[in-house]
């Protein structure tokens, strides 16, 4: 049977992911990077 | 055993390369890692349990959230019974925005402020990326009273099933039977969606639920269980023939809730129409 494609979320947009890897970078990454530069 | 109709199996094929959904969560924490060696190796205790710990938090939260992002039983977030607060997935998304802030102010020596914000920051990014679960089941518009009730409690075990066969489907080493369940399971998925949408639909999809999908959850579950202990042939063909056979009369069954919406829609515009005319309007 035929479905139509579900519309996809404006959220899940390519420039909210693109932020969200940035502000993941900017977090985790950050911080585990920081923890190893004080040691 | 019956004659059944040979179906052609399509040849297992390489089913891809493993996801690589969460994969990012296990790679940005790994300086942490490295830290807690270099810790080690200049004799900094509180270093090691520092770095160590944020680490062994971080693998906590990534793990989580690749088994939530994956699926599976655990993992699956009810849409009608009551799920745990919070999923597989939420779960993992405390964990790391917790291992942020831990990593921030133990280990990278950021005030507690800061480091609450570097938690929220991470979960903000969880949630762009992988969408947080929703916290509520939807609710059920009541036909009558207690029929809210009622049409609920049938979806919960209905979803049960197929959550079920969601799970065999995943016991079962061949590709294309475990392509197959998970079609049918979605739509299992989209059958229960439409009675949601008009609860007055369960009778006539009573016969599905009762029979079909428990069918297609003991089947699947039985041929989950056995087919590593025998090597059948035959019992994977006739497996995929009532699979497909499933999923024509899942299929079936969807498109007769579908007409009756049609339907009920055609009447209501042919009765608007004649009122309409007898108004004098049209």
């Amino acid at each position: 049977m035929n479905q139509p494609d579900r519309p996809r979320p404006l959220a899940r947009g390519f420039w909210l992911k693109a932020l969200g890897w940035v502000l993941l970078a900017g977090s985790v990454g950050l911080v585990s990077c920081q923890a190893l530069f004080s040691i | 055993m019956t004659n059944l109709p040979r179906i052609s199996p399509v040849a297992p094929r390489w089913s891809g390369w493993p996801s690589t959904k969460g994969f990012w969560l296990f790679l940005f924490p790994l300086p942490l890692l490295s830290a807690s060696v270099l810790a080690l190796a200049s004799g900094k205790l509180s270093a090691v349990l520092a770095n160590g710990s944020a680490f062994a938090l971080f693998l906590l939260g990534a793990l989580l959230t690749r088994r939530g992002l994956l699926g599976g039983r655990g993992a699956a977030v009810l849409r009608y019974g009551r799920s745990p607060i919070l999923s597989l997935k939420n779960r993992g998304a405390g964990v790391v925005a917790a291992a942020t802030a831990v990593t921030a102010f133990f280990a990278a020596g950021h005030g507690l402020p800061n480091s609450i914000l570097f938690g929220a920051v991470a979960l903000l990014a969880f949630h762009l990326l992988y969408e947080l679960d929703p916290l509520h089941p939807p609710r059920i518009s009541p036909g009558g009273e207690g029929e809210g009730e009622r049409v609920r409690k049938t979806l919960v075990e209905a979803e049960q099933r197929i959550l079920d066969i969601e799970h065999s489907a995943r016991a079962i080493g061949n590709p294309e039977l475990r392509r197959r369940l998970d079609r049918i399971a979605e739509q299992g998925r989209e059958i229960l969606g439409l009675i949601e949408r008009r609860p007055r639909d369960l009778r006539r999809a009573r016969q599905f639920l009762t029979v079909y999908l428990e069918g297609a959850q003991q089947v699947s579950a039985g041929y989950a269980r056995t087919h590593k202990l025998a090597d059948s042939r035959d019992l994977e063909q006739n497996f995929r023939t009532v699979l497909v056979t499933i999923e024509k009369v899942f299929a079936e069954q969807q498109g007769r809730l579908l007409e009756a919406d049609v339907m009920d829609l055609d009447i209501q515009i042919e009765v608007l129409t004649n009122q309409l005319k007898n108004e004098g309007i049209l």
